[in-house]
């Protein structure tokens, strides 16, 4: 069974959704359990303070995010560690999730335009082609 | 008048969608702003007024006041030895090369070369900050090293660029002696003077400033130079006055940001003629593996030089070949000044683009080091010099 769970989460109703079954399966496999943000920053930048202020603001929004999803998980008996990354989410959860060496990638959905999805590429499907662990999206 | 106020609503409808696109894409609005200029200045070519030109150029001028004002000094003493070479390495190598390639090979005439050398002759220290950024680079001796090199390749190109077209008379000495006054008096002049106005709301910290740096443009204009090297001198000196007061560089990034280089990189987008880029595209891709493989023939070696691993030193030269801000504002000199003609100054800009985006990809795709081999770096120059980590 999964030992080590990160699960990408930034507070959308898909992650939300993630998280109930994150619990479920965390409690089942009594897995030690992660949850990762990834805040965007911008690429090509003019300055390295507007990198530096894209970071504290990720860093603000996300912080109130992942205190909320903490405050969830303790109601439910479970404890998570936390991580606030930067960078590309794709890039950055399969970095992390070797980084931790974790057995089960999870990744809540977002509905995408199939424009959007064409042109920009899909997180989810990228995670799922690169990642070094098995990966389980969660469909709402 | 009210031409005035449509010129202005249509310049800052075009700043408000790069804002939007940058948002939505996550890339910095720099480069959307320069894009959405490009899409403008060709559609439907959006006038360009005298007071456009000035909010342009003071844009610049703050762009690389920010610019100085972000160096980490005691990473520069720490490093000097590597920075300083790789800095110049990276400075002269591309300079000479495109130089070289534009008035042999491209036909160029001298200054019209020498402008290419210059605008390829940079890297960008915010693009290679943001990569950084995402691996946690940035945290390491290996990534401040190559910040550090960054600074000194772009003190380099202003340099240059402020002394290669002047004519050396009586105000170029005048705005020599005014420059090198104030770097001597700013940094305690400008201590105290920030602890006595202690941040007021009527902002006196951000008029001194402006203040300073449009005399020293002034002067460095009288006397047939450049305005952004006094602006990216004094930042460098202040840089460290302002490490303990980052809410002031905050407060100025947002005036800067919001109303001054909007009119800048769009401006220096509109002018791109992309029919000229089309059929020029072969020189655009000379230029392009011009400054490239200059970057990589001089950096490659001095890396090596270094006990850099062949990935870190590939990553490293992959990273210095970036180019955005000073590459602009060397061609939009150029321009300015009737030393390049609008077909050259588009095929500057363009492969400016080009080198802002292509050799961050590829780093980040093949050479971004991983794991031990990044704390190898450090070790390495822990045991060369006695330092440790910064």
């Amino acid at each position: 069974m999964f030992k080590k769970i990160l699960l990408a989460y930034d507070g959308s109703e898909g992650a939300r959704f993630a998280l109930e079954k994150v619990v479920a399966l965390a409690k089942l496999a009594d897995a030690e359990l992660h949850l990762l943000a990834v805040g965007r920053i911008p690429e090509y930048a003019e300055t390295v303070s507007e990198t530096e202020e894209a970071k504290e603001q990720a860093k603000g929004y996300y912080s109130k995010i992942m205190d909320d999803a903490v405050t969830h998980l303790k109601q439910q008996g479970l404890a998570a560690k936390i991580h606030i990354e930067f960078g590309k989410p794709a890039d950055t959860i399969l970095r992390t999730a070797e980084a931790l060496s974790t057995d089960l990638l999870v990744l809540g959905t977002h509905p995408h335009s199939a424009v959007r999805r064409r042109v920009l590429g899909a997180t989810v499907d990228k995670v799922i082609d690169h990642a070094h662990c098995s990966v389980l999206v969660v469909r709402n | 008048m009210e031409q005035l106020w449509w010129d202005a609503s249509v310049w800052v409808a075009l700043a408000l969608v790069s804002s939007l696109l940058s948002l939505r894409v996550g890339v910095s609005v720099a480069l959307v702003e320069l894009i959405v200029g490009i899409a403008a200045g060709n559609a439907f070519h959006p006038e360009v007024t005298d007071w456009i030109n000035f909010l342009a150029s003071f844009g610049a001028v703050i762009l690389t006041f920010l610019a100085g004002a972000e160096l980490e000094s005691r990473t520069l003493r720490r490093f000097w030895k590597e920075s300083l070479v790789l800095g110049l390495v990276g400075f002269f190598a591309p300079f000479a090369l495109a130089w070289f390639v534009a008035q042999f090979f491209l036909g160029w005439d001298l200054k019209a070369a020498q402008i290419a050398g210059i605008a390829l002759s940079t890297t960008s220290v915010a693009v290679v900050y943001a990569v950084m950024v995402e691996t946690g680079l940035n945290e390491t001796s290996v990534g401040k090293l190559i910040l550090a090199a960054c600074f000194v390749n772009d003190l380099g190109t202003v340099i240059a660029l402020g002394l290669l077209f002047t004519s050396f008379g009586r105000w170029f000495w005048i705005s020599v002696v005014a420059t090198v006054l104030a770097l001597f008096f700013l940094p305690g002049v400008t201590s105290r003077y920030l602890k006595r106005v202690n941040s007021h709301p009527s902002e006196p910290e951000v008029k001194y400033l402006y203040l300073i740096l449009l005399v020293l443009a002034y002067l460095a204009a009288k006397g047939g130079s450049e305005g952004v090297l006094p602006a990216y001198l004094v930042g460098m000196v202040l840089a460290d006055t302002f490490l303990g007061n980052r809410e002031l560089i905050k407060r100025m990034r947002a005036t800067t940001f919001a109303l001054l280089t909007p009119f800048y990189f769009l401006k220096a987008g509109s002018l791109v003629d992309l029919d000229a880029v089309i059929a020029s595209i072969g020189t655009v891709l000379i230029l392009f593996l011009s400054k490239s493989g200059a970057k990589f023939v001089g950096l490659y070696p001095a890396g090596a030089a270094f006990r850099f691993t062949a990935r870190i030193n590939l990553y490293t030269t992959l990273m210095m070949t970036t180019g955005l801000t000073f590459g602009t504002i060397s061609a939009l000199y150029g321009l300015s000044h009737r030393i390049i003609t609008q077909d050259q100054y588009s095929v500057l800009v363009v492969v400016v683009i080009l080198t802002a985006i292509v050799p961050t990809l590829i780093a980040q795709a093949f050479f971004e080091p991983k794991g031990a081999e990044r704390d190898a770096i450090a070790l390495e120059v822990r045991d060369k010099g006695g330092k440790s980590d910064v």
